[in-house]
Formats: structure tokens, C-alpha cells, sequence
């Protein structure tokens, strides 16, 4: 049996056990520098920008999706930012992901947000067939940007 | 000539809302705003405001806008900066303040640990896409964006 839930207190080091599942996937690991500590602080803060709903398999933790507050000037309204979606290994091929994604739709209805939104590495087609078919549409046209570390800094001299 | 910032304040709601309506009609993307200036009124300068609005100013004078706010990275164990809109009047253009209000941003990343600052930009858009690159952006060309709304949201979250 499937359950979804909100993360409670404590549950940081799950939490970084399914990011790193998540980053392993990707072959993103030398990126991930958060800690259960972070995870505890910013999900338990006294106002939160960020959010975690929990997977659980047969009582046992299994996967996660991470969200957080998003504003979208088109719409005038928040809407919801899909951050992470990940499922342990040996917990795929369940239906868990598509759990976990009904539950941030509830969540998102609950708090009146018009739309979910998120990114997804091109060569994941696996997800892709999944998403489209909850219905998620790619948003075409567009580039995602960042800047961080060296160039950040450089940038706010 | 001096270039300056202020944070935007709720007498500010028509200038934003009319900043958002320009930047969309650069994109050719005016038909897809449902906001009122009452919507961003209450979204920037409500009781739980969730985005927030830098103004340039040049000479005092309103010179364009950058709105945004705070993201998270589950990598990095951080809050980062997210960049929803960017835009300078269009007599306003060739003096530095699409670069200035970058920095601004990213001023306020350093000062407050965020890890990084991110937006998007669309495909077509080469002359800003030649700006942010000469800034040190690099673009996440692999990334995919999905969104679920309306009717298709409502199917998603039925038990």
C-alpha cells in the first residue's frame, strides 16, 4: 500500500537518501552538497519556502517529492514549483511516482495555485512518458539560465 | 547620471503590473496575461507576499524592473534567488540597467548565502541571450520544462 505524507521532523536524512538516489540517477552526485541538517532547517522553519510530501511503501519510506511557493506575474498568482521528484530503487516500477504527483496536484489545489511546473533532463524519457501522461505539456520555446559560484560572485561586485 | 534601486512598495502595484504587461508584449506574449494590478497589489504587497520587485531608477526616474523570488536547491541545501521577470523601459536601454539590476540580485545572493540566481529566457530571444551569456550565465540546455494546469490538473489530483 501506498501512502503519501508530509515529511516530519527527523526525517532530513531519509530526505537526503532519496536527493541522492535522485542525483545518482542523474550522475549528478559532486553536485549535491546539502546535508540532513539543511534539509531539517529550511523544511522546518517558522515560515518554510519549501515543502516535502513523503512516499510510503508498505510502511517503509520510498520516495519523496520536494516543492516550493512560485509566483507567476501572468497568471498574478503562486503557483507551485515542483523542485524534486524521486523514487528509491528498489521501490520503482510501483506507481509511487505517480502517487507522489497526485498528492502535490491535491496540495497544490488545496492552496488555490493554478498551475505545477517543473524541469526535467531531456534524456529521460522514462519520466517524460510519465508526466505526459498526467498530463503535463512541455512549455516550448524556452531556455532555463543560471549563474552561480565564481560567476555569481564576479557578477555582484 | 546616476542609477540607483529601491525596493518596490504597494504604491508601486500599477507600475509593476504595467512593467509585466510591456515585457509580455516584447515577448508577444501579452494575450497570456490573466493578472490585474489588483492581483499583483495583493501577490507583492499582501499579508504573506510570496514575490518581490526591485525598480531601477535612473536620475530618480523609473527605468525598468526585476521581480522575483526565493527558490530552493535540494543539491545545495539552499535558498537561491529565481528571476520571474527582467525589463527596462526601451529609452532606457544602453545604459547599464539590465546588468545593474543583475547585480543587484546577485549582490543580495552573496549577502545572503543564497547559492544561485536562475531564470529563464526564450529561445528567440538572442540579443538577450548574448547579454546574460556575457555576464557568466551559462544556459541549462538539457533541462526540459513540464506544467500541468487546469483541467488536466484537476484530473491529476482526483483520488
Amino acid at each position: 500500500m501506498i501512502v503519501v505524507r508530509p515529511i516530519k521532523p527527523g526525517e532530513g536524512a531519509a530526505l537526503l537518501g532519496m536527493v541522492r538516489a535522485l542525483a545518482e540517477s542523474h550522475k549528478m552526485l559532486e553536485h549535491l552538497h546539502a546535508t540532513a541538517e539543511m534539509y531539517e532547517a529550511a523544511m522546518f522553519a517558522d515560515q518554510p519556502i519549501v515543502g516535502t510530501l513523503l512516499a510510503e511503501c508498505d510502511g517503509e519510506l520510498a520516495g519523496c517529492a520536494v516543492w516550493h511557493r512560485s509566483f507567476s506575474t501572468f497568471r498574478g498568482a503562486e503557483v507551485m514549483y515542483l523542485e524534486d521528484l524521486s523514487v528509491l530503487p528498489r521501490f520503482r516500477r510501483k506507481g509511487i511516482a505517480r502517487a507522489l504527483l497526485k498528492a502535490v496536484a491535491r496540495l497544490a489545489l488545496s492552496k488555490n495555485y493554478p498551475s505545477i511546473y517543473w524541469l526535467m533532463m531531456d534524456w529521460n524519457t522514462e519520466a517524460s512518458a510519465l508526466y505526459q501522461s498526467v498530463g503535463a505539456e512541455i512549455e516550448p520555446g524556452t531556455s532555463f539560465c543560471r549563474i552561480h559560484g565564481n560567476a555569481l560572485t564576479e557578477l555582484a561586485r | 547620471m546616476s542609477l540607483t534601486f529601491r525596493q518596490a512598495v504597494a504604491g508601486d502595484a500599477q507600475l509593476v503590473f504595467e512593467y509585466i504587461r510591456k515585457l509580455a508584449d516584447y515577448e508577444k506574449l501579452l494575450h497570456e496575461v490573466e493578472a490585474s494590478v489588483d492581483d499583483i497589489r495583493e501577490g507583492l504587497f499582501g499579508t504573506n507576499p510570496r514575490a518581490f520587485c526591485d525598480l531601477a531608477l535612473w536620475n530618480g526616474e523609473p527605468a525598468g524592473f526585476a521581480l522575483w523570488f526565493y527558490n530552493y536547491s535540494t543539491f545545495r541545501g539552499k535558498a537561491g534567488i529565481y528571476l520571474e521577470d527582467l525589463f527596462v523601459d526601451q529609452s532606457m536601454r544602453g545604459k547599464g540597467i539590465g546588468k545593474g539590476l543583475l547585480q543587484h540580485l546577485a549582490r543580495r545572493c552573496v549577502a545572503e548565502d543564497l547559492a544561485r540566481l536562475q531564470w529563464w529566457v526564450l529561445d528567440w530571444n538572442e540579443p538577450s541571450i548574448a547579454f546574460y551569456e556575457s555576464l557568466g550565465a551559462v544556459a541549462q540546455d538539457e533541462w526540459t520544462v513540464f506544467r500541468v494546469s487546469g483541467d488536466a490538473l484537476a484530473a491529476l489530483a482526483k483520488p
